[in-house]
């Protein structure tokens, strides 16, 4: 029987929009399940944390983070230029 | 298509409802960080509306787009998470970057004095509209609104702006920072615990609005959206399409307005799609060579040699740049005759040069497919329209003149065997809202008051 053969390549992106803590990810796949992007490989190593193949393809939803079993395992962060800014609020005069 | 495996499925139906979004990425593209190019996710890019062409779907208003708003791409900011005072922010209050605050006025220009006076209506008026397309509503639907910007400059408030939730009482801004912030459109993630773990508190701190007035950016003419009650699929009073058992809902229906009406049509949509299912005898036969046909178009790009491809994303952004060009602010015959042919040409010559690696990739060659073909019903749309429309936010430097008697319809437009067809429908075509849809739902709306009935 034939069997199909895909590729992957890393793509070089701008953006680091997931951020694993491997010391806190159980490696159970949910994030790269429920990405509606489809971002995220499952890792080669068997209780690694996912692969974030497509950086530049996250729409920033929060998906991942939001199924998380082990709080703290996934990230979210916006591109620097994204980080819109906040300041003290000024008393009424 | 599975795009994790690659495996082609063949689904049988009496009927269907189709609602897959509204179309995306086509005048706006950035290869780097693609998913920040629009405002909704990266598949919603309109390939139910490249179905609908195909398969000979009717389509209304597709000549109709906006200068960009409220996108999530490059210069803009993540959706709700600045400083503005709507939709989701509405009723915020807002700060000069002294700290001055700005008036709310209601539709007559008269200065509103508490924060609860923004969430009523006028005096003597029943309600009012806002968020979604309501953009410019009509003054019988106004509601209460910050000073407009250019007299807001006129008195000296000075930018930037600030949104300045601590002014307001805790009932007010828990509602917009806690619940709407919290849990429209998203997740909680990337605003609320986002701009909560980076130090925000909104009883302490003001959040910065960006561009002049609310909008999170500002975008050039000739870089549009789908946004304002967009074209699409037209459809009579049962959100049928001009297709035998062919339904629609959502954002892919024409004038449609975000998730409001989504939910709206897709209940109507699924009731009677049901109801012309369970009335019908059988389902239609399917044709082997079809299906062979189409799954042959589908994983082509996985057959490309390395030397020969080229990738979606060169494509993307070959036709984004292209209707920037000629189908942008200002149209005209000759250029949307230059936009249809370059895009021909990339349909002949680069389509069949798409190359993919594995199914996400197909995936995405696929979206880019429908793209141009989205791209090329609003050009034939922009053609067909002989005039300047101000609703349509649309003009023409060929027929300058704006919404003339002669053209004050809708142009229905469809493909047939590759054939370009345009009908005329009256604006009116649905008739009075009340009397027409109870005389086609008379039979759910007793079953519902049976319901209620019931129920109390």
């Amino acid at each position: 029987m034939n069997q199909t053969v895909y590729s992957y390549r890393p793509a070089d992106c701008s953006t680091r929009p997931i951020i694993y803590d491997q010391s806190l990810c159980v490696g159970c796949n949910r994030c790269a399940d429920v990405c509606q992007c489809d971002i995220l490989l499952p890792s080669p190593v068997k209780g690694e944390h996912p692969v974030v193949a497509y950086p530049g393809e996250c729409y920033y939803c929060g998906a991942c983070v939001m199924v998380c079993p082990r709080k703290g395992a996934i990230r979210l962060q916006h591109p620097l230029m994204n980080r819109a800014k906040f300041v003290p609020v000024i008393p009424r005069s | 298509m599975n795009v994790h495996t690659g495996k082609f499925m063949i689904f049988h139906a009496k009927t269907t409802v189709m609602c897959m979004s509204r179309p995306a990425r086509v005048w706006l593209f950035n290869p780097d960080t693609v998913g920040l190019c629009e405002f909704r996710p990266l598949q919603s890019i309109g390939s139910g509306h490249a179905m609908g062409w195909r398969a000979g779907v009717e389509f209304a208003m597709m000549e109709k787009s906006v200068r960009a708003e409220f996108s999530a791409a490059g210069r803009s900011f993540p959706p709700y998470g600045t400083g503005n005072n709507h939709n989701t922010w509405y009723a915020a209050t807002m700060v000069d970057a002294r700290g001055v605050e700005i008036p709310y006025v209601d539709r007559d220009g008269r200065e509103l004095k508490t924060v609860s006076e923004r969430y009523y209506p006028a005096p003597g008026q029943k309600f009012f509209l806002k968020g979604g397309v309501i953009d410019n509503p009509k003054y019988e639907y106004r509601g209460p609104e910050t000073l407009d910007f250019e007299e807001l400059i006129r008195r000296g408030y000075q930018l930037p702006f600030y949104a300045d939730l601590s002014r307001m009482p805790e009932s007010e801004r828990r509602v917009i920072w806690g619940m709407m912030v919290g849990e429209e459109a998203k997740t909680k993630i990337p605003i609320y615990q986002n701009y909560t773990e980076r130090g925000f508190d909104p009883e302490k701190h003001m959040l910065q609005s960006y561009g002049t007035g609310w909008q999170s950016a500002n975008f050039l003419e000739q870089e549009r959206q789908f946004f304002g009650a967009p074209g699409g699929v037209m459809h009579d009073w049962d959100l049928r399409t001009n297709i035998p058992g062919l339904y629609v809902a959502g954002d892919e229906t024409f004038a449609s307005d975000c998730a409001g009406a989504a939910c709206a049509t897709g209940y109507y949509a699924g009731r009677k799609a049901a109801e012309a299912a369970a009335a019908s005898d059988g389902i239609p036969e399917m044709d082997p060579l079809d299906a062979e046909a189409e799954m042959k178009r589908l994983l082509a790009p996985l057959g490309v040699k390395e030397e020969d491809g080229i990738s979606w994303k060169e494509l993307n952004m070959a036709i984004s740049k292209a209707m920037q060009n000629y189908c942008g602010g200002v149209r005209c015959e000759a250029l949307l005759l230059e936009g249809l042919d370059l895009l021909g040409r990339f349909e002949r010559e680069m389509v069949p040069r798409l190359r993919a690696e594995n199914p996400h990739d197909l995936m995405r060659i696929h979206e880019v497919m429908d793209i141009l073909t989205v791209s090329q019903i609003v050009l034939h749309a922009s053609l067909a329209r002989k005039c300047s429309s101000e609703p349509l936010f649309f003009r023409r430097s060929d027929y300058p003149e704006m919404d003339p008697p002669r053209m004050r319809h809708h142009i229905l437009l469809s493909c047939r065997n590759g054939e370009i067809k345009t009908r005329e429908l009256p604006l009116d075509y649905f008739g009075d809202l009340k009397t027409e849809y109870e005389k086609r739902n008379a039979a759910y709306m007793e079953e519902e008051a049976g319901g209620r009935k019931e129920w109390q």
